[in-house]
């Protein structure tokens, strides 16, 4: 494995690698992700039989992309971290993606999670008139973030949630994307935030396994709609397919799902 | 125009492709919508889209993909 230390250098290697046939992929990094990355000494490549590995290094672990020979099945792989590779689609598998499955499936990675995007005009939103606790909801301080972090990283598997590390969190605490409900003088319950233009998207909602059942993470939910409703036309979300708690919750609000599907294929140093 | 309107409509039928201007810049698509529009434009217009080719300026409107399309179409 080999640390890839420029944009000029990212570009050669794909390039030789499709011009070998490899054109099979679910890697479109945009070149100032590229930049960040090599920049941070976070992208990594290993050659493989099949093609080429590309390795994001995460704190614990390395979302892998590829660069695949069509059908060649690749050899089982080994890593030091786990590992995730993401392989978005729309509604079903198309014939093309089937074999990327398998091609996965090859080198060692077995099936995480199912995800699916969820999405809402803000004109379809349903609000309640009155949400319970609203005076308990507000946004998050800067003095809460450690306890954020690690509400979050006890209800997230991080090979799957992109959960912001401490300095991004702390930004968006300072952008106001960050909300907390307090109970008991403790951080119950957290809805993370992001907007982009005309879209909100809830990063995550987390509440603490003593706070659960008393209906915290809708009336979280309830406030950041209340929020974002004038400021965004679309409101969307990815959901964890096999979380029909959460997908119940979303359709009362009016959530549908929109053809945006995930699967997320997880390789695991200890199994 | 219009087919590639009804492809970019399937993958994110919340966007206004017809009048944002920064699709990338602003952060309307992410990664994931590059991959899927990526994977859809080169099935339905039978081009390649290549690593050099991605850049914002040729996904951030409706009408910079279709420039991009037709001088992929007429390299081959």
């Amino acid at each position: 494995m080999k640390m890839i230390t420029s944009l000029e250098e990212y570009k050669e290697l794909v390039k030789t690698a499709r011009d070998q046939g490899c054109i099979v992929s679910n890697c479109f990094f945009l070149p100032n992700t590229i930049r960040d990355l090599t920049e941070k000494g976070k992208l990594f490549v290993r050659k493989i039989d099949a093609g080429l590995l590309l390795l994001e290094e995460a704190d614990e672990f390395y979302r892998v992309r590829y660069y695949l020979r069509p059908g060649q099945i690749p050899e089982e792989q080994k890593f030091d971290k786990d590992c995730v590779i993401e392989l978005p689609f729309q509604n079903e598998f198309t014939p093309s993606q089937r074999m990327q499955e398998e091609q996965i499936s090859g080198m060692g990675f077995s099936l995480g999670r199912n995800s699916a995007l969820m999405s809402i005009s803000s004109d379809n939103l349903k609000i309640s008139v009155t949400v319970p606790f609203m005076d308990k909801i507000s946004f998050a301080l800067e003095e809460d973030h450690e306890n954020i972090y690690h509400l979050l990283k006890e209800c997230f598997d991080p090979l799957y949630a992109f959960l912001p590390d401490e300095a991004e969190l702390m930004g968006k605490i300072r952008c106001k994307q960050v909300w907390i409900l307090k109970s008991a003088g403790q951080i119950a319950a957290v809805l993370n935030s992001s907007m982009e233009k005309n879209t909100a998207m809830i990063s995550h909602v987390a509440v603490a396994s003593e706070f659960r059942g008393k209906g915290y993470g809708k009336m979280i939910v309830e406030v950041y709609h209340r929020y974002y409703k004038e400021r965004v036309r679309t409101f969307s979300h990815w959901v964890d397919l096999s979380n029909s708690h959460a997908i119940n919750m979303y359709r009362v609000f009016g959530y549908q799902f929109i053809g945006r599907r995930a699967n997320e294929y997880v390789f695991k140093i200890n199994s | 125009m219009e087919n590639l309107l009804d492809i970019l409509n399937e993958i994110r039928p919340d966007v206004d492709f017809t009048n944002e201007k920064k699709l990338i810049d602003d952060g309307i698509l992410d990664s994931f919508d590059i991959i899927s529009i990526v994977s859809e434009l080169n099935d339905a217009y039978d081009i390649e889209i290549d690593v050099e080719d991605l850049e914002p300026e040729n996904f951030n409107t409706i009408e910079a993909m279709l420039e991009l399309i037709r001088k992929l179409q007429n390299e081959q």
